[in-house]
């Protein structure tokens, strides 16, 4: 069979995908996720002497200390596979993709199954984010130099 | 359950809008009328505190939602034009909710011997970056 035809016939015979619906999903999941992270850092805000600068070290880390406990129970499967996008790119689907793979790498040791495998997934992340955190500070500095914006 | 939840949407939505105004306590010999009247000209301030003791004159500002982006710019315009009105006060001027939360916690408190002390720790805390 021809590429074109086979391409032609996959698209026929695949269901659609519900767009819109997947969209008001993400949107719920990843709004309630926001929305647990923003009572977290009043949490901290409130009885703890951080400010709204502050708190936010503290909130990403026991936001995915949880993410990481769902995961561990089997609970953040549920949440993702419903969320989609909503649960995978709030910093919780971070801590996901690491427990994530170094549960399933755990059966070939821990120092080449786990350790080896833990940041498999979220090595990317963590490049990818360092690498875009410079050029952004780059681009500031830059732009503080010449006077266009205030630190 | 549909009810319920048509209720608690109602009431998110109610009590997001509900604070407002600017609240002043005194206990030195200043005048608080230009300090009220910069608080209440502004327009993108929706609550302030302000509390002026002894030397310090400390105001934490709360912004309307869409000029959040802006909040510290806003903060020092304010801080700039109180400085010109109190020359002899040591003036304090945040956005950061933390700030708002302490000097309304300190005011609702009322005792007037412990402001210095709360005081000199609002603003060691205002100060403190990342």
């Amino acid at each position: 069979m021809e590429q074109e035809k086979y391409a032609h016939l996959e698209k026929e015979l695949s269901p659609k995908t519900p767009i819109l619906k997947n969209v008001i999903k993400a949107f719920l999941v990843g709004g309630s996720i926001c929305l647990t992270g923003q009572c977290i850092a009043l949490f901290y805000i409130t009885y703890f002497d951080f400010t709204e600068r502050t708190a936010s070290n503290p909130t990403v880390a026991t936001m995915i200390f949880i993410s990481m406990l769902l995961t561990g129970f089997g609970l953040y499967k549920k949440i993702s596979q419903f969320g989609g996008a909503g649960a995978s790119v709030p910093i919780t689907g971070f801590g996901n993709a690491v427990v994530s793979s170094a549960i399933e790498h755990k059966s070939e040791g821990y120092v080449l199954g786990v350790g080896g495998n833990m940041f498999k997934l979220a090595g990317s992340v963590i490049l990818f984010g360092v690498f875009s955190a410079f050029i952004v500070a780059l681009i500031k500095t830059i732009l503080v130099k010449f006077g266009v914006v205030s630190w | 359950m549909k009810k319920l939840l048509y209720l608690l949407l109602v009431s998110l939505l109610l009590t997001g809008c509900s604070e407002k105004g600017t609240y002043i306590e005194n206990t030195t010999t200043h005048d608080t009328v230009p300090l009220e009247k910069a608080l209440d000209s502004n327009e993108h301030v929706k609550l302030a505190v302000a509390l002026l003791h002894e030397e310090d004159l400390i105001v934490g500002i709360r912004v309307n939602t869409f000029s959040r982006f802006q909040k510290k710019k806003i903060a020092n315009r304010i801080k700039k034009e109180l400085k010109k009105e109190y020359p002899d006060l040591e003036v304090t001027v945040s956005a950061d909710s933390k700030v708002l939360l302490e000097t309304d916690q300190l005011i609702k408190k009322g005792d007037s011997k412990n402001y210095q002390k709360k005081i000199d720790e609002i603003k060691s805390i205002a100060k403190e970056q990342t």
